[in-house]
């Protein structure tokens, strides 16, 4: 098993947010917090809180948006002066990065001088904000999990750690360790650390000492890999090898490109072939080299990392992070004329079968994609997707939200029925036409004036015509006032107003309402 | 060159060593139509449209009628792009029974003032291709009447070798293959200050290119209990309106 070195920095996105050392800081993706500084856990923020939550605890926190393709270009400063020592270094995510530690723990003269030296390079080139999240972490041991756990302990402790190598001292060292590492380092799904717990198991050793294939015929391939890792075996899935030589997928540009939005364009094409060719013999990559050259010879190379394999956006999405990088650090002085994806390491794909029923069909993906190619034509705010939202008037019920930045396969979360009931709300049916903003109207009495709701909800005269842009309607039957009187604690946002349905004698339903004396109309029942 | 098979025994022959599979055979017709509501079943034959179809929908209760016809397919797992009908109320959708995890919608910009500034024909052109390629059924609204016909033509070919449907509301210049039209509806349930809007009856006509005779239908849209569905063949008035009584 290969020897490994990881450098593990905590909380990585606050790095980048440029925070001070004392500032409190947290990183909000979908509204839970995914990243904190010290300063805010000292307040009482902690990971996986709602974002009001971390506010109500720590009013002065500085909350940032959640960007990965941000964190992975920031982390390119760290991976170059890295790089700069050690070889071959590969990006397993943003603040994450993994290297063989043999050549360079000999070159270093040991690997406690490796790992010092490699820590001082690194927190060198991240700069003042490390202060905020602590100290880096390093560790050496066999295997990404070990190594991972040692990088994470070793931030913990403020000196860098170095796990003895053979199997059975990484056994030893894992023994006494909480089970959540395995969701936390080596990615397994929540629920089946869940399941140890409430089976008794607790620590990793406990784990490791049931026989191997009990845990195999009870958990499947994923219980066998929790297993092996537990007891301080390989990490990488049995059937992990090298790749097909002259597998690898390229474009030579002639004439070269300038455009990073090309180039991924065509990544993505690349990754598609690639990924089609992997999985065509049951192959999926687990490590990718991603290579690409300028006409004038500058060139950049990244080995990137994902146990559960790469899959096309995920590939894409590397080759984003990596051309942002370079192209943002280097003065580039020509376009770029090669891009190829390597496939460096792939294992037998353990299958994620399409759904039968209610899982990914093919129209999901042939419609993911058309929303991609829709937001380039048209623009992020042009796509749009519903999701629910509450309220009591039509257009405050569901919302238009973009699709660019929607979950699109797993809409769960958007189109949540939040469960409230919305008193005042109209019973349905809903209208089919929706007006926002809503048009301005008038609706008159038989007198020819405008009718009026009193403070306390009572009508003037029965309404008898509806003028709309221009053309008048007589009504032919209506009904109304409902009432609706919404945040009123709120002065700018606060809405008074009674709707009322008119049914128009050419048959016409129309939803109106009466605000501060003025009449609009706000949906039609096409 | 196939050798051209002139007695039917000698293709009867060919079918019999599943070298010709008979055009009729219920999974081939289902791989190319697009399942409907059972609303349109005393409508539309098999209760089912053919891929590449244009169906129109216009009269009183066009969007709604549009909807239904949408969330057909919706419903078995189609995606539903909508382009050009920015004030589609999504409530409704929802209760016509299209899948809103799988709705899209493509609109157009709206400048500071509120005002809409319509794409042109060449934009509309390439959005449109880009849904037809990418979902199954497209939902045109008033705003892609900016297309040319000739624009229209070459997406509504598109739609037929891509095999997807097109629902129309106000956007005649795409024609249409089946059109339904809702001649009169009249609302149940609203009386003269009180009351609330429950049901529409709806007279449904169906005409269209490979429909004969003109076929129709009286129907909910909805009825009271928010479904749709035909009407029984004696209805008097069903729903009392609601009295006031405070």
């Amino acid at each position: 098993m290969p020897r490994l070195g990881v450098l593990w920095c905590p909380h990585w996105p606050v790095v980048v947010a440029d925070a001070a050392a004392d500032e409190p800081v947290a990183v909000v993706h979908a509204n839970r917090v995914v990243a904190h500084s010290l300063a805010a856990v000292a307040d009482g923020v902690a990971l996986g809180q709602r974002r009001r939550d971390a506010q109500s605890r720590c009013p002065h926190v500085r909350i940032e948006p959640h960007d990965p393709a941000r964190d992975a270009r920031a982390f390119e400063q760290v991976v170059r002066a890295v790089g700069a020592i050690v070889p071959r270094v590969e990006v397993t995510e943003p603040g994450t990065l993994t290297f063989v530690a043999r050549g360079p723990a000999r070159y270093f003269g040991g690997e406690a001088s490796m790992a010092a030296k490699v820590t001082a390079t690194a927190a060198e080139a991240m700069g003042r904000s490390l202060a905020a999240v602590g100290s880096l972490g390093m560790g050496v041991a066999d295997g990404r999990f070990a190594a991972g756990i040692a990088a994470r302990r070793a931030a913990a402790a403020g000196a860098p750690a170095v796990v003895s190598a053979g199997g059975a001292a990484t056994a030893e060292f894992l023994r006494g360790l909480p089970v959540s590492l395995l969701t936390e380092v080596a990615g397994v799904p929540a629920d089946f650390v869940h399941l140890l717990h409430r089976l008794g198991l607790h620590q990793l050793g406990a784990l490791a000492a049931l026989p191997a294939a009990d845990v195999t015929a009870r958990f499947g391939p994923l219980g066998a890999f929790a297993h092996r890792i537990a007891a301080g075996g390989d990490d990488r899935l049995p059937g992990t090898h090298d790749p097909p030589s002259g597998l690898h997928a390229q474009r030579v540009f002639e004439p070269p490109v300038q455009h990073t939005d090309a180039l991924v364009f065509v990544a993505r094409q690349l990754a598609e072939e690639l990924v089609g060719a992997l999985a065509a013999d049951g192959r999926v990559c687990t490590r990718l080299q991603v290579v690409a050259e300028t006409e004038h010879g500058e060139r950049t190379e990244r080995h990137w990392h994902r146990s559960s394999g790469l899959s096309v956006a995920a590939m894409v999405e590397r080759v984003r992070w990596q051309l942002d990088a370079w192209v943002q650090l280097d003065d580039l002085t020509a376009g770029v004329a090669l891009l190829r994806l390597d496939p460096v390491e792939v294992r037998g794909d353990d299958g994620v079968q399409l759904g039968l029923w209610g899982g990914r069909t093919q129209a999901d993906d042939w419609a993911v994609r058309a929303v991609a190619r829709l937001v380039a034509l048209a623009g992020e705010q042009q796509v749009l997707v519903p999701a629910v939202h509450g309220g009591r008037q039509p257009h405050d019920s569901h919302r238009w939200v973009a699709a660019a930045t929607a979950d699109l396969v797993d809409p769960a979360e958007r189109l949540a029925d939040r469960g409230t009931p919305w008193p005042g709300s109209l019973p349905a049916p809903s209208p089919a036409v929706v007006h926002a903003p809503a048009r301005a109207i008038e609706v008159l009495d038989a007198a020819g004036a405008a009718v009026a709701v009193s403070g306390r909800g009572t009508v003037s005269a029965a309404p008898v015509t509806v003028q709309m842009g221009g053309s008048a309607e007589a009504v032919q039957s209506w009904a109304g006032p409902w009432p609706v009187d919404e945040r009123w604690w709120d002065p700018a946002r606060a809405r008074r107003t009674a709707r009322f349905q008119l049914l128009t004698r050419s048959g016409r339903l129309l939803l109106v309402g009466v605000e501060r004396g003025r009449w609009w109309l706000t949906a039609e029942y096409r | 060159m196939a050798a051209r098979v002139t007695n039917p025994t000698q293709l009867a022959d060919l079918a019999g060593r599943g070298l010709v599979t008979r055009a009729g055979s219920a999974t081939a017709a289902q791989a190319r139509t697009l399942p409907l509501l059972p609303v349109f079943a005393p409508l539309v034959p098999q209760c089912a449209v053919q891929r590449g179809s244009v169906v129109g929908c216009v009269g009183a209760a066009a969007v709604t009628l549009a909807l239904a016809v949408a969330a057909g397919p919706s419903q078995q797992g189609a995606w539903v792009a909508v382009a050009g009908m920015p004030s589609l109320g999504l409530a409704a959708a929802a209760e016509a029974g299209v899948v809103l995890e799988r709705l899209v919608a493509v609109t157009e910009p709206v400048d500071a003032d509120g005002a809409v500034q319509p794409f042109d024909d060449e934009v509309w052109g390439d959005l449109l291709a880009a849904c037809i390629d990418g979902f199954d059924v497209v939902l045109l609204g008033p705003g892609t009447q900016q297309v040319r016909p000739a624009t229209a033509r070459r997406l509504v070919a598109r739609l037929q070798a891509r095999g997807a449907m097109a629902v129309t509301v106000g956007a005649p210049v795409f024609g249409a293959d089946l059109r339904f039209e809702c001649a009169a509806a009249t609302w149940v349930g609203l009386g003269d200050g009180h009351g609330v809007a429950q049901a529409r009856r709806a007279q449904l006509a169906l005409t269209g290119r490979r429909v004969p005779q003109e076929r129709r239908l009286d129907c909910w849209l909805p009825a009271v209990d928010g479904q749709l569905r035909a009407c029984e063949p004696t209805v008097d008035g069903m729903v009392t309106p609601l009295r006031r009584t405070g």
